[in-house]
């Protein structure tokens, strides 16, 4: 890695991501994308394919499914992820999203790096910076899986056992929010909060990999980074 | 919520009085078709209903009060076809107090209420039309509950009084259910449904049958159901039975294969409602509404708002005037200081503010890019 106007540096790669971590990331990337544009549709439908007869299209309906098939991909992989945050064999990370004091102050410290251009201590993993913004990502995600099965449970059969279960946790969501029309709104409102979320993500990976040049970017897709050597 | 009650129907057949004189075989048979269609019962429970309702020895006494309404609920009950009222008033209930209807006034009604009540304790049904105030009266004669007097008597007291002793409570209408529009915020007069009134002994079963006007079949079902099996129905979280309130509207929408086509109306009078297409664009709540409309439908199955080409505003919800606005529109309208925006307004500032914010950043790290240092700060 070579690079204009400074010095080259000597760097050596190490491995920080394994297979399950990258291929959870990517399965909750395109499932994201996925929600976002179908979810957008369906708060907001249009005419796609005609105004024909009803029986000959089903585009709000196949919206909805792929909206749904999307949901639990991505509530099934936030489920693998807390579980493995906590008791993972490889690393277990979830002391990297909570804001202790230690790592606030260093999140502060990445923050100023980003002005200052004087480059941050190494982290292995998740920088405080990084960690701070995902546990933000994390919980609207699961505040968006709480709204978006409160939204879900209606369509269900009532009697069915599986509703029953499920109205255990949205029942007190409608209630908090004081009724459906509210939990629709923040539903709606999360995302563009998830889209500002990620636009800001991806510009910190970005920039990270640009000015850095750790390898940041091609870690979540190889798996491995560059470490500066003494 | 079924608590076990001893039925007419165990009269048996010698006790039984012809209740239904004036109305023939056919309209009978044809109004007991209908009860068990409403709630969900087979073909063969017909002959059963038909047993249950004309076999009552003692006519079901009710007594109708009236609180914080709007007369709309008694409106609806006064213009049921099958069966028509004459027969619900007279021949298949026995309506002993209703303020709207009834001939006697004033002392007069006072005692008919007084001889309904210990003629029939703990026998008689409480029909409720209307929410109850529980706030307390500003100024020198502070009344709690004063916001609703009749007779002398606040409506807090005359409900304690009349349910204290009743077989079953039956709330019609939003507002004796939920609280309807008195209730709505600011709630000047402290008005709540009867169940959270707390006017009804625990030993009184109570059901729910909200609407905007209630569905007087869904009422007559609810006191068949009674007659029939000597319970009242299964109901759900909010005290609503499951037979008319267990499904959305938008499961039973003759518009629903619109909404699943993708086809909406934009706008009232565009092509697509000329077309009877999907109201949902328009403010429908039918998706989060549950109500038996779409089958039963008002008025002696004339109509109902969406085959009217009107979005559901969900009128057998709780709270539905603050919670179901705007009533013309998917989302509600977000209240900031001083401005109020649309959900997807903010969203496109916070986007904008975002991505605004990445490019700023891209532009001055692109300016200071001689200054990146490469190494580990010593």
């Amino acid at each position: 890695m070579t690079h204009t106007g400074v010095s080259p540096q000597k760097k050596e790669i190490v491995y920080v991501r394994n297979a399950t971590n990258r291929l959870l990331h990517w399965t909750m990337f395109f499932s994201v994308m996925v929600l976002l544009v179908t979810g957008y549709y369906i708060g907001d439908p249009t005419l796609i394919l005609g105004a024909g007869e009803a029986t000959d299209t089903t585009v709000m309906a196949d919206i909805r499914l792929i909206h749904f098939i999307g949901a639990m991909f991505l509530d099934v992989s936030i489920l693998i992820r807390f579980y493995l945050a906590f008791f993972s064999m490889y690393h277990r990370d979830w002391i990297e999203l909570m804001p202790v004091p230690g790592r606030v102050i260093g999140a502060m410290k990445i923050a100023a790096s980003y002005f200052t251009f004087k480059k941050p201590p190494f982290y292995l993993h998740v920088d405080p910076l990084d960690g701070l913004t995902f546990l933000a990502l994390h919980l609207f995600m699961v505040l968006q899986l709480m709204t978006g099965f409160t939204l879900y449970v209606h369509a269900l059969p009532t009697d069915w056992w599986w509703t029953q279960l499920i109205h255990v946790m949205t029942d007190p969501v409608t209630d908090i929010f004081g009724g459906d029309q509210n939990v629709r709104l923040i539903h709606h409102l999360m995302l563009w909060i998830m889209i500002s979320g990620i636009i800001v993500h991806l510009y910190i990976q970005v920039a990270k990999t640009i000015i850095w040049r750790d390898g940041h970017i091609a870690a979540i897709f190889g798996g491995y980074k560059y470490r500066d050597v003494k | 919520m079924c608590k076990t009650i001893e039925t007419p129907i165990a009269a048996g057949p010698e006790k039984r009085t012809k209740l239904l004189k004036d109305m023939d075989r056919r309209s009978f048979m044809s109004f007991c078709s209908k009860m068990a269609a409403t709630l969900g019962l087979s073909a063969a429970m017909v002959p059963k209903i038909a047993e249950a309702v004309e076999g009552a020895a003692r006519k079901p006494s009710v007594i109708w009060l009236h609180f914080q309404e709007c007369t709309g609920d008694s409106e609806a009950f006064i213009r049921s076809q099958y069966p028509s009222a004459e027969e619900l008033i007279l021949n298949i209930l026995s309506v002993d107090y209703q303020e709207t209807i009834m001939a006697a006034s004033g002392h007069q009604a006072e005692a008919a209420l007084k001889q309904a009540m210990t003629e029939n304790k703990g026998k008689y049904l409480v029909v409720v039309e209307g929410a109850i105030p529980t706030a307390t009266t500003k100024g020198p004669k502070a009344v709690e509950g004063g916001y609703c007097i009749i007779g002398g008597r606040t409506a807090l007291e005359i409900a304690k009084d009349v349910c204290k002793d009743a077989m079953a409570v039956m709330t019609v209408g939003n507002c004796s259910s939920f609280g309807g529009v008195q209730a709505q915020a600011p709630n000047p007069t402290g008005a709540v449904g009867v169940r959270d009134a707390g006017v009804v002994p625990s030993g009184v079963p109570i059901v729910n049958i909200p609407g905007c006007p209630h569905n007087v079949v869904n009422s007559v079902a609810t006191v068949v159901n009674f007659l029939l099996m000597g319970s009242l129905p299964a109901t759900d979280r909010l005290g609503r039975p499951l037979f008319a309130y267990g499904k959305r509207i938008h499961d039973n929408c003759p518009r629903r294969a619109h909404f699943d086509a993708g086809q909406f109306v934009e706008q009232f009078g565009d092509d697509g409602a000329r077309n009877k297409w999907c109201l949902y664009k328009v403010g429908c709540k039918g998706p989060q509404t549950y109500h038996n409309c779409a089958w039963v439908e008002y008025n002696q199955n004339t109509s109902w708002p969406i085959k009217g080409g009107h979005g559901c505003i969900g009128c057998s919800e709780p709270q539905f005037w603050d919670n179901m606005q705007p009533f013309y529109e998917r989302l509600p309208h977000i209240k900031l200081p001083g401005v109020e925006a649309t959900a997807d307004q903010l969203g496109f500032t916070l986007v904008g503010a975002a991505a605004a914010g990445a490019a700023a950043h891209a532009v001055y790290t692109f300016a200071n890019r001689k200054k990146f240092v490469d190494t580990t700060e010593e």
